[in-house]
C-alpha cells in the first residue's frame, strides 16, 4: 500500500508532465511564438520548472506547474489560430480615448 | 559550534529577506511594465519575470533559498527589459477636445429670391438660380402687324370674327381690335366709322340688322378699351356694299366683313409711334382701290354672317 501511495507521485506528475508537453508541441506547431508569444514563453517556463520539480521529486509542484504549463500551451494555441486564421497583423499599442469633458 | 550555528541561521534569513525584498521590487516593476502595455511590446520579457517571480516564490517556499535568488535575479532582469521595452510602445492616449461649433455664416440675400448676394449677379433683382439671380426677360410675342393705318382707313389684316349668325365677337379678335383700338388712340384728332357688311345670303333686312349688331359690337369693345365714343360710328351696310362677286363662295367670305373708315381725318396723318404694327400714313402713298378690299381677308368659316 505505502508503495502504491508511493508510486502515484511520481507516475501521476509524468502523466500531467507529458500532457502538458504534447501541449506545448501543439502551441509551438500553431507558431505560437509569433502569434502568443507571452503565454507560450509562459507554458515554455512553467514546463521547464515541472521538470526541475519533478527531477527534485516534488511532485505536488511539478504537477501544479505542469498544469499550469498545459493551460498556457492550450491557450497559445488557441490565439495563434485565431489570428493565424484572421491573418491578424502583429498587435499594436492599445490606445486609450479620453474625453476631457465628458463625464466619468 | 553555536556561533557559527547562529551566524548561518542569520546568514540565511537574511538571504531570504533579501529575496523577498528584490521579488518586492520585481513586482513593482512588473505593476510598470503591465502599465506601459508590456504584453504586447514585451510580451517574452514580460513572461520571464512573472513566471521566475513564481518559481522564486516557490523556491522560498521549499526552503531553496538559493534557487529563489536565482530566480528572483533573473525576475528582476527581465523586469526590467520589460519596463524599458514597453516604455517607447506604452497605450497612446488620445485626447480629444471638444471644438467649438462653427460659427452660423447667414447669407445675405437682398432681393430674397433663394440666391445670396455673394453668388447673386443681380442682388436687387430677384431671379431664379439657373439665371444666377437675374430675372429672367419674359418671352415677348413678336408684335404682330394686324393693322395698317391708311390716310381713309385702318386696314385690317384679319377679318374680325363673330359667332355665326351672332354679334358675339370671338375672342381669336381680341388682339386686333385691340391693336385697332391703340391706332385710334394715338390720333386723337379722327372720328372712326366702323361698318359691317354682309354677303347677299338670306333676307336683307336680317343681314342688315345682323350688320348693324356686329358693328355696335365692335364699338363698344373699342369703348371698353378707352375710346371716347363720341369718336366712333357703328354702321351696318348689310349686303349693299360688297366687295367681291357672291356668285362665289370666296367671294361670299370677302364680303363678310367689318371695315374702319377714317371719317374726320386729321391735318396730320394718325401716327401711331406707340401702337403696334402701325405705319405711318400720310408719306405713304394712297394704296390703289382696287377690287381687293382694304380690310378683307377671307372670313374664316366659322363666321359666316348667318
Amino acid at each position: 500500500m505505502i508503495l502504491l501511495v508511493a508510486a502515484c507521485g511520481p507516475v501521476g506528475a509524468t502523466s500531467v508532465v507529458n500532457d502538458a508537453e504534447v501541449a506545448l508541441i501543439r502551441a509551438h506547431a500553431a507558431n505560437g511564438e509569433r502569434y502568443a508569444p507571452y503565454e507560450t514563453t509562459k507554458a515554455d517556463l512553467y514546463l521547464a520548472k515541472a521538470k526541475e520539480e519533478q527531477d527534485h521529486a516534488r511532485y505536488a509542484s511539478a504537477v501544479e506547474l505542469a498544469r499550469t504549463a498545459q493551460q498556457y500551451a492550450e491557450s497559445a494555441a488557441k490565439k495563434a489560430a485565431e489570428r493565424k486564421g484572421s491573418d491578424e497583423p502583429p498587435p499594436i499599442p492599445r490606445a486609450t480615448i479620453e474625453h476631457p469633458g465628458a463625464k466619468k | 559550534v553555536k556561533s557559527a550555528l547562529v551566524f548561518l541561521l542569520a546568514l540565511g534569513c537574511s538571504s531570504v529577506g533579501a529575496v523577498r525584498g528584490t521579488a518586492s521590487a520585481v513586482d513593482d516593476d512588473l505593476r510598470t511594465a503591465r502599465d506601459q502595455n508590456a504584453e504586447t511590446c514585451a510580451p517574452r520579457e514580460l513572461a520571464v519575470a512573472e513566471s521566475n517571480l513564481a518559481f522564486a516564490r516557490l523556491a522560498l517556499d521549499e526552503g531553496d533559498s538559493q534557487r529563489a535568488d536565482e530566480h528572483v535575479a533573473l525576475a528582476a532582469r527581465s523586469a526590467r527589459e520589460a519596463v524599458a521595452k514597453s516604455k517607447e510602445c506604452a497605450r497612446v492616449k488620445v485626447v480629444v477636445r471638444e471644438q467649438a461649433p462653427p460659427p452660423k455664416v447667414t447669407a445675405v440675400d437682398t432681393d430674397r429670391d433663394g440666391v445670396p448676394d455673394v453668388e447673386d449677379q443681380c442682388p436687387n433683382e430677384p431671379g431664379p438660380k439657373e439665371n444666377h439671380g437675374c430675372p429672367v426677360a419674359a418671352p415677348s410675342a413678336p408684335p404682330q402687324k394686324l393693322v395698317i393705318v391708311r390716310r381713309d382707313r385702318i386696314e385690317i389684316r384679319q377679318q374680325v370674327r363673330f359667332r355665326p349668325n351672332r354679334s358675339e365677337i370671338l375672342p381669336s379678335s381680341y388682339e386686333l381690335l385691340r391693336q385697332v383700338a391703340n391706332v385710334i388712340k394715338a390720333a386723337p384728332a379722327i372720328t372712326v366709322r366702323i361698318e359691317g357688311h354682309t354677303d347677299n345670303v338670306g333676307k336683307k333686312q336680317k343681314n342688315m340688322r345682323l350688320s348693324q349688331q356686329r358693328a355696335d359690337a365692335v364699338k363698344t369693345f373699342l369703348v371698353r378699351q378707352g375710346i371716347d365714343e363720341k369718336r366712333l360710328v357703328a354702321q351696318g351696310f348689310g349686303p349693299t356694299r360688297p366687295v367681291a362677286s357672291n356668285a362665289t363662295r370666296a367671294g361670299k367670305a370677302a364680303n363678310r366683313r367689318v371695315e374702319f373708315r377714317i371719317v374726320q381725318p386729321d391735318a396730320s396723318p394718325p401716327a401711331a409711334p406707340g401702337a403696334a404694327g402701325t405705319t405711318p400714313a400720310a408719306p405713304a402713298p394712297r394704296p390703289p382701290e382696287t377690287s381687293t378690299p382694304p380690310a378683307s381677308t377671307p372670313a374664316p368659316n366659322d363666321a359666316p354672317p348667318k
